[in-house]
C-alpha cells in the first residue's frame, strides 16, 4: 500500500509546490480587480444617481425629434405570450417606435395569433437586404391600420441571430433594440436606454440595459408590478449572481469605457453601424458578445471616439432557469460562447492598438472568466487529496478555504449594498435576509456545480461539437462575474 | 507552508470585518430608508389635502392657502416643495400658477437663482432644472447664460429647462445653442424650441442661411414641426444650397426635405424626386426625400411619385408604396 | 343623487388632485391605482363617467377601455382619457377602443371638470 501512496504523496506535494505561487497570485489579482471594479461601479452609480432628476425623460418622451427606435423581437413558439409582449412594447412610453416581430418558423399559433389580434394584412412592399439572411422569408405582414407601427416577418426556422438579421433589414428607425418575447419591459425602458444616444449622438454606439430576475415578481399583462424574491433555490441564487455581475461588473467596465458584453436581452444599437458591421454572426453562440466585440474592433480600427454604455436602471426583467438541467444548459452555452468569442478576437488581446478593451477588458475575461472554473475545480480536487494524504494540515486548509469563500461573500455583500443604496427594488426585510443567506449558501454546491457546467461548455467548444441545444435559448449571452 | 499563517489569519480577520461592515451598512441604509418612508407617510397625511385644495380654492381662500403652504416650516415644508415640483409638470392653468406662487413664496426661485452660479456643476444643473419648472420672465436670463456654461451637462439641462419654461424670448439663444460648437445635441435644443410660443419666423429664415450646420439643421426641423409656411421658401433655398456648401451635411438635407414635406411646399416636388433617386445622395437623405414626396398632395405629386417608383431604390419604394 | 365618477391613475398626486376638484364640483369620486383595479370597479359599480390615465403598470388605460367594451355585457360608461403630450397614437387607439373624449397632460383641472360637466349633461 505504502509504495503506491508514497509517490502519489510526493506528486501531490510537488503539485502544491509548483502551483502555490501562481494560485496565490491569481487569487490576489482576481480579488483586487474585483475590488477595483466595485470602486469604478460606485463612481458610475454616484454620478448616475445624482443626475437622476434631470434626465429630461419627460421632454424626450414628448419630442417628435427623439431618434426613432425599432424594437426587434424574434419569436419561436411564443404563441402563449406573443400578443401580450407586442402590446407591451407598443405601449412603451416613447414618441417614435415600431415593433418588428420575426416569426422564426414557429410550429405553434404564434403567427396566427398576431394576425388575428393586430388585424395584419400581407405587406407587399419589398425589403432591401442589407444584412445577408439564411432563413427564407415566407411573407411579411403589417397592420391594416397603417398607424399601428407593427411589422411581422414570417420565415423558415434559422435561429435567433439570423432572425434578428432579418429584423435589421426590415427595421426603419435609427436605433434598434433587441428584446425577447418573454422579456418584461418597464414602461420607461426605451427612454432610459436611448438617453445616452440623445445626449451624445456623436459618440454613443451601443447601450446595454441591466437584466433582472423576473422569477417571483408579480406580473400583470406583461409588466412587473411588484418585485419579490422567488421561492426557487436556483432562482434565488441567480438574483444575487445577476446583481453582482451587472451592478458591479458591467457598471465598472462601463466606467472604464471598455464594456465588451451587452446583454442580448436588452441591448440598443445604432442601426447604421450594426448594418455596416454585417449584423449578428449566425454561427456564433455568444452572438451578442460577438457583435459588441466586432463593433469595438471596427471603431478602434477606424480610430473613432466612441462609447458603449451600461445602464444600471432596472428596466428589463427576464425569467431565469429554475431547474438544474436548464441552468446547466445555459451555463455550458455561455461558457462555450465565451471561449469562441475570445479565441476569435485573440488578436485584440494585449494589443495596445485596441486600447483599454485590448489591454484590460479582454485579458480580464480570459483570465478571470474563462479560466476561473478550471482553477475552482482544481482546488476542489487537490485540497481534499492533499488533506487525505497529509500533505497539508487541516487547520491550514480550512483557513485557506475560509479566505476564498469569505471574499466571495464579501463581494456579494458589496453588490447588495450597492443595490440597497441605489435602486432598492427588493424592499422588504425578508428579501434582505434571503439574499444574505443565499450569498453564503451559494458557495457550497452552486458554485462548484456551475464550475463543472462551465468546464463542460468549454470542453464541448474545444472538441468542436456541433450545437444541438434544439430550442432557442432565450436569455442571450450573459457571463456571470465570479 | 505556502503562505504564512500570519498572512492567512490577517486575511480572515480583515474579510470578516469587511463582511460585518458591509452587512451593517446594508442594514443601516435599509432601516433608515424605511424610517424615511414612514416619516414621509406622516407628512403626506398632514399636508396632502391642503396641497390638493389648491385646485379648488379661489380668491381670498386661495391667497390664504398659498400663504399657509408657503410658511409651512421644517420637513413638512420640504415635503410641500417636493410634492409641488412633482406635480407642476403635469398640470397647467390656475392650479399651476398657484403651485408656482407657493414655491416662489417659499424662496425656491431665489435659492435656485443663487445656486445656478454655484461652483458645483451638479448644483448648477439642478438649479437650472428647477428654474425651468418655475418659469417666468426672470429665469430666462440666468438660463440663457447657463447655455454657455463650461460644463456640458449644465448646458444640456439649461436647454431643456428653457423649453420647459416656454418663453418666446429664449428663442434666439436656443437657436444659437443649436450651433455645433455648443456641444448640446441639436435634437435637444430643437425640442426646446418646439415648445416656445409665438415664434418669429425671421429667426429661422436667418438660421437656414447660417454657416453653422447645426443651426441650419435645427432651424429646418423646427420650421417643419411648427408648420411655419413663411419660412418654406428659405427652407427650399437651404436644401438647394446645401450641396454647394463647404460643410454640407446630410442631416441638414434630410431635415429640409422632411420639413418641406410637412409644409407641403409644392415647388420643391421635382427637386425632392430628383434627390430620392439620386445615387450621389446617401441612403438616409434619399429616404427623407421619399418621405417628403409621400406627404405632397395633389395630382401632379402623384404623377411624380409614379415616376420615382420606377427609378428609386427599394427603401424609397417601400416608403412611397403607400402614398 | 350625485353622479359617481371613477378616476384611474397610477400617480397618486394626479388621482388626488382630480378627485379633490371633482368632489368640490359635487360629484362622488372613487379611485383606482391601475387598469386591473379600474376594470374591476368599473364592471361592478355603476359609474356615470370614468377618467383614466393611459400609461399604468399592468394594464394601460386604453386596454382597460377595450376590455370594458368587450365584456359581456359591455360596460358602456363614457370615458375621458388622460394622455401625454404628442402621443397621438394613444388618442387614436383610445378612440378606436371607444373613449368619449381625451385631455392632454399637462392638463387643467378646471378644464377637465368642465368637460366632465359637459359629458354628464348630454
Amino acid at each position: 500500500m505504502d509504495n503506491i501512496l508514497e509517490p502519489l504523496r510526493a506528486g501531490i506535494q510537488w503539485l502544491f509546490e509548483i502551483t502555490a505561487y501562481p494560485v496565490l497570485a491569481y487569487f490576489i489579482v482576481i480579488n483586487t480587480s474585483l475590488l477595483l471594479l466595485i470602486i469604478f461601479a460606485s463612481v458610475n452609480f454616484t454620478s448616475h444617481l445624482r443626475r437622476q432628476s434631470f434626465t429630461g425623460s419627460r421632454v424626450t418622451a414628448a419630442s417628435p425629434l427623439s431618434p426613432g427606435i425599432s424594437v426587434l423581437m424574434p419569436a419561436y413558439n411564443e404563441g402563449a405570450v406573443i400578443a401580450a409582449s407586442v402590446r407591451a412594447v407598443l405601449d412603451l412610453r416613447y414618441p417614435d417606435h415600431e415593433v418588428v416581430v420575426i416569426n422564426d418558423g414557429s410550429s405553434d399559433e404564434t403567427l396566427q395569433t398576431l394576425i388575428d389580434v393586430y388585424d395584419l394584412v400581407e405587406d407587399q412592399r419589398e425589403v432591401s437586404i442589407k444584412v445577408p439572411v439564411r432563413g427564407a422569408v415566407r411573407r411579411t405582414y403589417r397592420a391594416r391600420d397603417t398607424a399601428l407601427p407593427i411589422i411581422v416577418v414570417d420565415k423558415e426556422n434559422s435561429g435567433r441571430s439570423d432572425s434578428l438579421n432579418m429584423g435589421l433589414n426590415v427595421a426603419s428607425k435609427d436605433l434598434v433594440v433587441m428584446v425577447d418575447a418573454d422579456s418584461l419591459l418597464d414602461p420607461d425602458s426605451l427612454l432610459v436606454v436611448s438617453k445616452p444616444f440623445t445626449d451624445d449622438p456623436e459618440h454613443v454606439i451601443a447601450t446595454g440595459g441591466v437584466v433582472r430576475v423576473a422569477n417571483g415578481c408579480e406580473v400583470v399583462a406583461g409588466r412587473v408590478v411588484s418585485v419579490n424574491m422567488p421561492k426557487n433555490y436556483f432562482a434565488r441564487i441567480q438574483i444575487v449572481e445577476y446583481l453582482r455581475s451587472f451592478l458591479l461588473g458591467r457598471a465598472g467596465w462601463s466606467q472604464l469605457n471598455s464594456l465588451i458584453l451587452i446583454s442580448g436581452a436588452f441591448g440598443m444599437f445604432r442601426r447604421d453601424l450594426i448594418i455596416r458591421a454585417g449584423g449578428l454572426d449566425a454561427d456564433s453562440i455568444g452572438e451578442d458578445f460577438e457583435l459588441v466585440m466586432r463593433l469595438h474592433k471596427l471603431m478602434r480600427e477606424e480610430k473613432r471616439k466612441y462609447r458603449v454604455i451600461f445602464i444600471a436602471e432596472p428596466v428589463c426583467w427576464t425569467e431565469v432557469p429554475s431547474s438544474a438541467a436548464v441552468l446547466a444548459r445555459q451555463r455550458r452555452r455561455w461558457h462555450r460562447g465565451l471561449w469562441e468569442v475570445l479565441t476569435k478576437y485573440r488578436g485584440m488581446t494585449f494589443n495596445p492598438r485596441y486600447g483599454s478593451v485590448g489591454m484590460i477588458a479582454l485579458p480580464y475575461y480570459w483570465i478571470f472568466e474563462l479560466i476561473a472554473p478550471a482553477i475552482e475545480l482544481f482546488g476542489i480536487f487537490i485540497v481534499p487529496l492533499g488533506l487525505l494524504l497529509g500533505v497539508v494540515n487541516v487547520p491550514y486548509a480550512l483557513a485557506f478555504i475560509a479566505v476564498a469563500y469569505l471574499y466571495a461573500i464579501f463581494v456579494s455583500l458589496m453588490a447588495l449594498l450597492v443595490e440597497e443604496a441605489s435602486f432598492h427594488r427588493y424592499n422588504r426585510w425578508r428579501d434582505l435576509w434571503v439574499a444574505l443567506s443565499v450569498s453564503v449558501i451559494e458557495n457550497v454546491g452552486y458554485r462548484q456545480l456551475t464550475a463543472v457546467w462551465r468546464m463542460q461548455g468549454w470542453w464541448a467548444a474545444l472538441r468542436g461539437k456541433k450545437q444541438v441545444w434544439g430550442t432557442m435559448t432565450r436569455t442571450g449571452f450573459e457571463s456571470s462575474a465570479p | 507552508m505556502l503562505v504564512s499563517w500570519d498572512v492567512l489569519a490577517i486575511a480572515v480577520v480583515v474579510l470578516v470585518v469587511g463582511c460585518i461592515v458591509a452587512l451593517a451598512a446594508v442594514v443601516v441604509i435599509k432601516g433608515s430608508r424605511h424610517a424615511r418612508e414612514r416619516r414621509r407617510t406622516v407628512h403626506e397625511n398632514a399636508v396632502r389635502s391642503r396641497i390638493m385644495a389648491l385646485a379648488v380654492a379661489e380668491d381670498e381662500a386661495l391667497d390664504a392657502l398659498v400663504q399657509e403652504l408657503a410658511s409651512t416650516p421644517g420637513p413638512l415644508g420640504d415635503h410641500v416643495e417636493q410634492t409641488l415640483l412633482r406635480m407642476i409638470p403635469e398640470v397647467r392653468g390656475d392650479v399651476r400658477e398657484a403651485m408656482i406662487s407657493v414655491l416662489a413664496a417659499r424662496g425656491l426661485l431665489r435659492r435656485s437663482l443663487q445656486r445656478i452660479s454655484s461652483r458645483s456643476a451638479i448644483q448648477r444643473a439642478g438649479a437650472a432644472e428647477l428654474l425651468g419648472v418655475l418659469g417666468g420672465s426672470e429665469v430666462i436670463r440666468p438660463l440663457t447664460a447657463a447655455l454657455r456654461d463650461k460644463n456640458l451637462e449644465v448646458r444640456l439641462v439649461a436647454a431643456r429647462a428653457l423649453g420647459v419654461a416656454a418663453r418666446p424670448e429664449a428663442g434666439g439663444h436656443l437657436v444659437d445653442a443649436l450651433s455645433l460648437t455648443s456641444g448640446i445635441p441639436h435634437s435637444v435644443a430643437a425640442t426646446a424650441l418646439l415648445n416656445l410660443p409665438d415664434q418669429d419666423p425671421t429667426v429661422y429664415i436667418e438660421g437656414l442661411r447660417d454657416r453653422d450646420a447645426g443651426i441650419r439643421y435645427g432651424s429646418a426641423a423646427v420650421v417643419g414641426m411648427l408648420l411655419m409656411s413663411e419660412a418654406a421658401e428659405a427652407l427650399f433655398e437651404c436644401l438647394l444650397a446645401e450641396g454647394g456648401r463647404e460643410n454640407a451635411s446630410d442631416v441638414v438635407v434630410a431635415a429640409c426635405a422632411r420639413s418641406l414635406g410637412r409644409l407641403s411646399y409644392k415647388p420643391a416636388t421635382s427637386e425632392l424626386a430628383e434627390i430620392s433617386c439620386s445615387s450621389s445622395a446617401s441612403s438616409s437623405v434619399r429616404q427623407a426625400a421619399g418621405e417628403a414626396l409621400r406627404a405632397m398632395p395633389g395630382a401632379e405629386a402623384r404623377e411624380v411619385r409614379r415616376h420615382v417608383m420606377e427609378r428609386a431604390d427599394a427603401d424609397v419604394r417601400r416608403i412611397l408604396v403607400d402614398a | 343623487m350625485p353622479h359617481k365618477i371613477l378616476v384611474v391613475d397610477d400617480d397618486a398626486d394626479i388621482r388626488d388632485l382630480v378627485s379633490t376638484k371633482l368632489e368640490s364640483s359635487g360629484y362622488e369620486v372613487e379611485t383606482a391605482g391601475d387598469g386591473v383595479a379600474g376594470l374591476e370597479l368599473a364592471t361592478n359599480n355603476g359609474y356615470s363617467l370614468v377618467i383614466s390615465d393611459v400609461m399604468m403598470p399592468g394594464m394601460s388605460g386604453v386596454d382597460m377601455v377595450r376590455m370594458m367594451r368587450a365584456a359581456e355585457p359591455p360596460v358602456s360608461v363614457p370615458v375621458i382619457l388622460l394622455t401625454a403630450k404628442n402621443q397621438e397614437r394613444d388618442i387614436e387607439s383610445g378612440f378606436a377602443a371607444g373613449i368619449t373624449d381625451y385631455v392632454v397632460k399637462p392638463f387643467s383641472p378646471r378644464e377637465l371638470a368642465a368637460r366632465v360637466a359637459g359629458i354628464l349633461a348630454r
